[in-house]
């Protein structure tokens, strides 16, 4: 039981850093369209 | 002419006393249950779109299941014997034997419902298609590092619920399904436990939305418990908010939901549902977003209340796993709650004090509730802090970070 319970704070340990990685370039992404987007408006007018 | 038997003229009152008691009693107790849940959702009380064609199911499944008794083809479903041929069925073979058509008469009509949408998680997709026409990404976009910083720490019960599941003598698969309750996302429960968790996700998906239904009475209460005065008193103003173009939000969208799902296939289902829900509305497409977030999204719910009261029957209560799932569920809720006070606190010292700790538990993403009960929480100390449309940010991006999650425990877990 023990080594299972140790295996699931593992998977957690990874989980966690999956989604903190995940959830910032989610964000990155979100951030990169509005700098282009906002670039590229710039240009136009 | 034969004399009529009173009893097989009402074969449901009379099998009433034949039945084995605990299953006859389970079955009172089910109706009873049906019918609370019924008239909270009639009175408001509680959520009614969900809970009251639950209730109705509740109620209408026990009672009609009385005139049959434990029958002998299925002695392991013996408190259940409709519950076999329902579950056992599939499109491709649809003979059944004479014993289980008689068994299943009175499922039978929602066979198919059962068969087409719910095998395959597709009624899941079609909440989420409902869901991403219906919310507004102007205010993830906006902030969208403080929004998913927010949302991350709102993923606390979903994270350390799975070890507490474990710990209490559920399988890795069933622990990740019962830890997903912590992001407050009723579909997703339903699509994670249906992969994960096929035997047990009826009492996960139940236990899920009751705790979602009554959310808004007791989150609020534990932010007053967790984030101090101060921080639940910062005024933020609606016009902080830059406006986000469509052009924007179809690109995030379609870039977003591409990322997700070339990350994460086993949850694309549920991802694409979304962002294609979302594409809809931005693009102003009016015809398909009244399809997506009207006759899809309410048709969906009314189904998923519906066939998920139907499948609560006697030997899905008296299971003992099902006190474990109670107690695990509202943990997940609450370290969720409380995750995102946490998140919100830290924020606000981020920010110098700009950003209103409420916040952090708006990133539970149960939309829109848990954003509403952070408004109702600010104004109750100002009447003039119009906190809601910064709470949708991390409202938002908890939808998103809770179908990270799942797809991360649906790819890890059958590793394990």
């Amino acid at each position: 039981m023990s080594g299972e319970i140790l295996a699931s704070l593992q998977a957690v340990l990874i989980t966690s850093v999956l989604l903190g990685a995940i959830a910032t370039l989610v964000a990155g992404i979100i951030w990169a369209i509005t700098k282009v987007l906002s670039r590229s408006e710039g240009k136009k007018k | 002419m034969n004399t009529i038997d009173l009893g097989q003229l009402f074969p449901a009152i009379s099998s009433l006393f034949q039945i084995d008691p605990t299953i006859a009693i389970a079955r009172i107790a089910l109706i009873l249950i049906g019918a609370i849940l019924a008239w909270l959702g009639v009175k408001r009380i509680t959520e009614p779109l969900i809970l009251v064609p639950m209730g109705l199911g509740m109620i209408f499944v026990n009672t009609a299941q009385f005139f049959l008794p434990p029958y002998p083809p299925f002695p392991s479903m013996y408190g259940n014997p409709h519950l076999a041929p329902l579950v056992g069925s599939n499109v491709s073979n649809p003979v059944m034997a004479a014993t289980e058509q008689v068994i299943a008469s009175t499922l039978y009509w929602l066979q198919p419902i059962y068969a087409l949408t719910f095998l395959n998680g597709a009624i899941a997709c079609f909440v989420f298609i409902g869901i991403g026409a219906m919310t507004d990404l102007d205010f993830l976009m906006a902030k969208p590092f403080t929004s998913f910083f927010l949302a991350v720490f709102a993923e606390l019960g979903t994270i350390l619920t799975f070890p507490l599941a474990v710990a209490m003598g559920f399988s890795y698969n069933d622990a990740a399904s019962i830890a997903i309750i912590g992001g407050a996302d009723g579909p997703m429960v339903l699509f994670t436990s249906l992969k994960l968790s096929p035997k047990l996700f009826v009492p996960i998906t139940v236990v899920a939305y009751l705790y979602l239904s009554i959310l808004y009475l007791f989150q609020g209460k534990l932010s007053e418990l967790t984030i101090p005065r101060k921080m639940r008193m910062v005024r933020m103003t609606p016009t902080d908010i830059r406006r986000v173009s469509p052009r924007e939000k179809i690109l995030f969208a379609i870039i977003a939901g591409g990322t997700l799902s070339l990350l994460f296939p086993v949850a694309s289902p549920l991802i694409a549902s979304f962002f294609i829900g979302n594409v809809i509305k931005e693009a102003q497409i009016e015809r398909l977003k009244k399809f997506a977030d009207e006759v899809f999204l309410n048709g969906a719910t009314f189904f998923l209340g519906l066939m998920l009261g139907i499948l609560v029957t006697p030997d899905v209560i008296l299971d003992p796993k099902v006190v474990k799932l109670l107690i695990l569920g509202i943990t997940a809720l609450v370290l969720s709650s409380i995750g995102g006070s946490i998140g919100g606190i830290l924020m606000y010292y981020i920010s110098r004090g700009k950003v209103n700790a409420l916040l952090g538990p708006a990133g539970v993403s149960c939309v829109p509730t848990t954003a509403k009960i952070a408004q109702k929480e600010a104004q109750k100390l100002d009447k003039r802090n119009y906190i809601i449309y910064h709470a949708m940010g991390p409202n938002v991006a908890g939808v998103i970070t809770t179908a990270i999650i799942s797809a991360i425990y649906m790819t890890i877990v059958p590793l394990m």
